[in-house]
C-alpha cells in the first residue's frame, strides 16, 4: 500500500510539503504533455517551421514598402494620341521618380486590370496634346477666355475595383506632371527673357517616421511578430482540443479520478502549452534576427517577458475556447472565428494603420492587439522597458481572467454532470 | 481491517437538472467483496460510477470509501480508488511504462519505488516484453490489460470496472478475469459494470440491479433467487401486459449471456415485479 499522506489537505497538511507536492504534480503533468509533443517529431517541427514560414512569406510581401520614399506606383500607361505635346508629356512621366509605367494599349490594359496584373491604368486620349496646345496658344497670345476655350477630351484613370488608393495616386502624380509641364509655357509671357523658371516645390518638406527607431522599418518585424501571435493561438486551440479529445478518450476520467485537484490538471495543461509557445516565439524571433534583419530594438528582458505573456496567453485562451466549446467540433470552429477574428482586428496580417478608426479603437479591447504593440515596441519602435512590461501586464490580466473562467466553466460542468450527460 | 468496509454508499441522489439519475442508492462491499452492477442503459450505473468517483457532484447522500468521506477528503479517498473507464484511459502515443510512470506519479509515487511498482504491475499483467511500445500498437486484449495496470498501480481499496472485456476474445476475457480474482484474494472489493451475466455470476460475490436510478434488488445471487422465487405474474393491468413484457425481454436481450443462466432467470422475475409495481395505481 502506498503512503497516501500527500493526500491529506487537513488545514495543518497546507504548507510547504503541500505546496512542493502540487509543484511536483503540476510538473508531472507537464512533463507528459512535453513528451506527447515530442513523440510525434515531424508535427513537432512543423509546429515551429510553419510560423517561420508564414512570417517568412508577408514579410516579403510588405518588403517592397521598406523604404517609403523610393516607393513607386506601378501604372499603366495608354497613349492614344501623337502631338508633340503630348510626346513632351510622357517623357515626363516616365522620368517620375514616384511612378513606374508600362505603356500598353487600352485594350491590352484592360487585359491587364481584369486579369489582375495590373491595378490602374492612364489613358491619354487623342486629340489631348492639340487641345492644351491650342489652349497654351491663346494663353500665350492673351486671347483666352473661357467662353472660347477649346474643349480637351478627358484623361482616364481605370482602375480595379479595390485599387481606389492606387487610382488617386495617380490622378495627383498625372496632374502634377501635366501642370509643371504646361506652367513653364503658360506663364514664359510673364517672366523676363532668358529666365528659366523652376516648378518645383516651392517650399522644403521633411518626412520621418515617428515615433523614431534606431533602424529602419524592416517588414519582417511585423510579418515575423504578427504571424508568431497568431500561430501561438492556434497552438493554444490546439492543446485546448486535446483536453476535449482526453475527456473523449476516456483519459479525462482517469485523470480526475486520481488524487489531482482540478486546478492542477489544468495548470499542468497551461505550463506545458505556454513552455511549447514561448519555445516558438524564440525560435521563429531567432530566425528573424539571424536571417531577416530584424533586430530587437526593445530591452533583452522586456522581450523575455513579453514573449512569457503572449505564450500564456495563448495557452489560456485555446483552453477557454475548447472547455466554452464543449465538443471538438464546436470549439475548433469557435476557436477558428476567434483567432482570424483577433488576428485580423490586432493587426496581424495588415499594419494596424491601414485600419479604419473604429477597428484600431476597438481592437484596444483585445489582448491579441497589446501583444503586438508590445512585439512592434521591442523589434520596432524601440519601446523601452516599462512601454513593454505595461503591454505584458495588460496581456496577462487577460490571460489570468480567461484561466479563471476556464477553471469555473469546467468546475460548474462537473459539478451539474454536464460532462457525463454528454458522455452518455 | 478484514472487516472495514471498503466502499459505504447511504441514501445517494444524483440529478441532472430535471433528470433523477441515482436515486436513493445505498451499498456497502467489504474489502475482498465484489458486486456486479446491472442495469439497462440508461438505469444510472455510469452515474452512480462518475459519482463514486467524485466526477460528478451528488446532491445528496454520503459516500465513504475505505472509511473515508469522499466529499470532506476527495483527494485521500481517491488515492485509494482504482478506476478502469470502459474506453482506453491511457495516452496511445505514449508507450505502456511511459503510461505507468505518468499514472503513478499522478498517486504520489517516484523515483525507485515508482519504477519497482511499474515492474511489478508489468509482471503482474504479463506486459512487462511489450512495454516499450506505444499502447496503441497493443492488441485489444494487451491494451485491456494496460488499462487495468493503469489503475491497480496504487493498490486502490476499491476497484470500479465498467465493462473491462467489452470486445474481448474468450482468451483475453479469462486473462483479465484471472488478474481480478488474484487482485481480489489481495483485499481489493470491486464494482463492476457488463451486459454479460454469466460474468457477473461467475465472478461477482453480489448483484445489484438499477432500474431508472433505482436499486430495485441487491444481494448474493442466492439471496436474490429467495427472494424473487415466483415466476412472472399475470399483471393487474392487461392493457399493459405487452409493453411491460417488451420491456423485460429488452432488457434480457441488453444484458446478453448464455440462455438460461440462473442470473438471468432471476433478473426476469425481479424486473417483472418491479415492472409490476411500476404500474399497479
Amino acid at each position: 500500500m502506498i503512503n497516501h499522506s500527500v493526500f491529506q489537505s487537513s488545514p495543518a497538511n497546507v504548507s510547504r510539503a503541500n505546496l512542493f507536492n502540487s509543484a511536483r504534480l503540476v510538473w508531472d503533468l507537464t512533463r507528459k504533455d512535453l513528451l506527447l509533443f515530442f513523440l510525434d517529431p515531424r508535427a513537432a517541427v512543423l509546429c515551429f517551421a510553419i510560423p517561420i514560414i508564414l512570417g517568412l512569406g508577408f514579410g516579403k510581401i510588405f518588403e517592397s514598402t521598406r523604404d517609403v520614399a523610393k516607393t513607386k506606383l506601378s501604372m499603366i500607361l495608354v497613349v492614344e494620341d501623337d502631338h508633340p505635346l503630348t510626346r513632351q508629356l510622357v517623357q515626363a512621366i516616365r522620368q517620375s521618380p514616384r511612378i513606374g509605367i508600362r505603356e500598353e494599349t487600352r485594350a491590352e490594359a484592360q487585359a491587364l486590370l481584369t486579369a489582375r496584373r495590373g491595378n490602374v491604368a492612364v489613358i491619354i486620349p487623342s486629340g489631348m496634346g492639340a487641345s492644351l496646345s491650342e489652349k497654351t496658344q491663346l494663353i500665350r497670345s492673351k486671347l483666352w477666355q473661357k467662353e472660347t476655350e477649346p474643349v480637351t477630351p478627358a484623361m482616364r484613370v481605370i482602375h480595379s475595383p479595390e485599387a481606389l488608393l492606387e487610382a488617386s495616386w495617380a490622378e495627383g502624380v498625372m496632374t502634377e506632371i501635366v501642370w509643371k509641364e504646361l506652367a513653364g509655357k503658360w506663364l514664359a509671357s510673364l517672366l523676363p527673357p532668358g529666365a528659366a523658371p523652376s516648378f518645383e516645390r516651392p517650399f522644403p518638406l521633411e518626412q520621418e517616421a515617428f515615433p523614431k527607431s534606431s533602424a529602419s522599418f524592416n517588414s519582417y518585424s511585423h510579418s515575423f511578430s504578427g504571424m508568431s501571435l497568431q500561430y501561438l493561438l492556434f497552438w493554444g486551440m490546439d492543446s485546448g482540443l486535446l483536453l476535449l479529445r482526453e475527456r473523449k478518450r476516456g483519459v479525462w476520467r482517469r485523470l480526475r479520478s486520481a488524487p489531482v485537484p482540478l486546478s492542477l490538471l489544468l495548470l499542468g495543461r497551461i505550463v506545458s502549452t505556454t513552455l511549447v509557445a514561448f519555445a516558438q516565439v524564440l525560435l521563429t524571433m531567432g530566425f528573424a534576427w539571424a536571417f531577416c534583419g530584424v533586430t530587437l530594438q526593445g530591452s533583452y528582458l522586456g522581450f523575455v517577458i513579453m514573449a512569457l505573456s503572449a505564450s500564456l496567453m495563448a495557452a489560456t485562451m485555446g483552453m477557454l475556447v475548447a472547455v466554452m466549446g464543449q465538443s471538438e467540433a464546436r470549439a475548433r470552429n469557435l476557436a477558428i472565428v476567434a483567432i482570424l477574428g483577433m488576428s485580423m482586428i490586432g493587426g496581424y496580417w495588415l499594419p494596424s494603420f491601414l485600419l479604419p478608426e473604429w477597428v484600431k479603437l476597438g481592437s484596444m479591447a483585445f489582448p491579441t492587439t497589446w501583444a503586438l504593440r508590445g512585439f512592434e515596441g521591442i523589434f520596432w519602435t524601440g519601446a523601452n522597458l516599462w512601454e513593454t512590461c505595461r503591454c505584458a501586464l495588460i496581456v496577462s490580466a487577460y490571460s489570468v481572467a480567461a484561466l479563471v473562467i476556464a477553471f469555473w466553466w469546467l468546475a460548474r460542468q462537473e459539478t451539474h454532470g454536464i460532462l457525463e450527460k454528454g458522455q452518455s | 481491517m478484514a472487516d472495514r468496509f471498503a466502499l459505504e454508499v447511504d441514501d445517494l441522489h444524483v440529478r441532472y437538472g430535471h433528470l433523477h439519475a441515482v436515486c436513493g442508492l445505498s451499498l456497502r462491499l467489504k474489502r475482498g467483496e465484489s458486486l456486479a452492477l446491472l442495469g439497462a442503459n440508461g438505469s444510472g450505473k455510469s452515474s452512480t460510477l462518475s459519482a463514486l468517483c467524485g466526477l460528478v457532484q451528488p446532491d445528496s447522500g454520503s459516500i465513504q470509501i475505505d472509511g473515508i468521506s469522499l466529499t470532506q477528503n476527495p483527494g485521500l479517498c481517491r488515492s485509494r480508488l482504482g478506476v478502469v473507464p470502459q474506453d482506453f484511459a491511457f495516452y496511445e502515443e505514449m508507450s505502456g511504462r511511459d503510461n505507468l510512470m505518468f499514472v503513478g506519479r499522478l498517486y504520489g509515487l517516484h523515483g525507485t519505488r515508482l519504477r519497482r511498482k511499474v515492474r511489478e504491475v508489468l509482471d503482474f499483467v504479463r506486459l512487462a516484453d511489450v512495454a516499450h511500445r506505444p499502447a496503441g500498437t497493443l492488441s485489444g486484449g494487451m491494451q485491456r490489460r494496460l488499462n487495468l495496470a493503469c489503475s491497480v498501480l496504487h493498490d486502490p481499496v476499491l476497484l470500479l470496472l465498467d465493462e473491462p472485456t467489452v470486445g474481448l476474445d474468450m482468451n483475453s476475457r479469462d486473462a483479465i478475469y484471472q488478474l481480478l480474482e488474484s487482485l481480489r484474494d489481495r483485499g481489493c472489493a470491486f464494482i463492476l459494470t457488463t451486459h454479460q451475466l454469466h460474468e457477473a455470476e461467475g465472478f461477482c460475490d453480489k448483484v445489484a440491479v438499477l432500474r431508472k436510478g433505482v436499486l430495485i434488488a441487491q444481494g448474493t445471487l442466492a439471496e436474490l433467487a429467495r427472494q424473487n422465487p415466483q415466476p412472472v405474474k399475470k399483471p393487474l393491468h392487461p392493457e399493459l401486459e405487452e409493453s411491460r413484457v417488451d420491456s423485460v425481454h429488452h432488457f434480457a436481450h441488453e444484458l446478453r449471456g448464455p440462455q438460461g443462466t440462473n442470473l438471468e432467470s432471476v433478473l426476469s422475475r425481479i424486473l417483472a415485479e418491479s415492472n409490476a409495481r411500476e404500474v399497479t395505481p
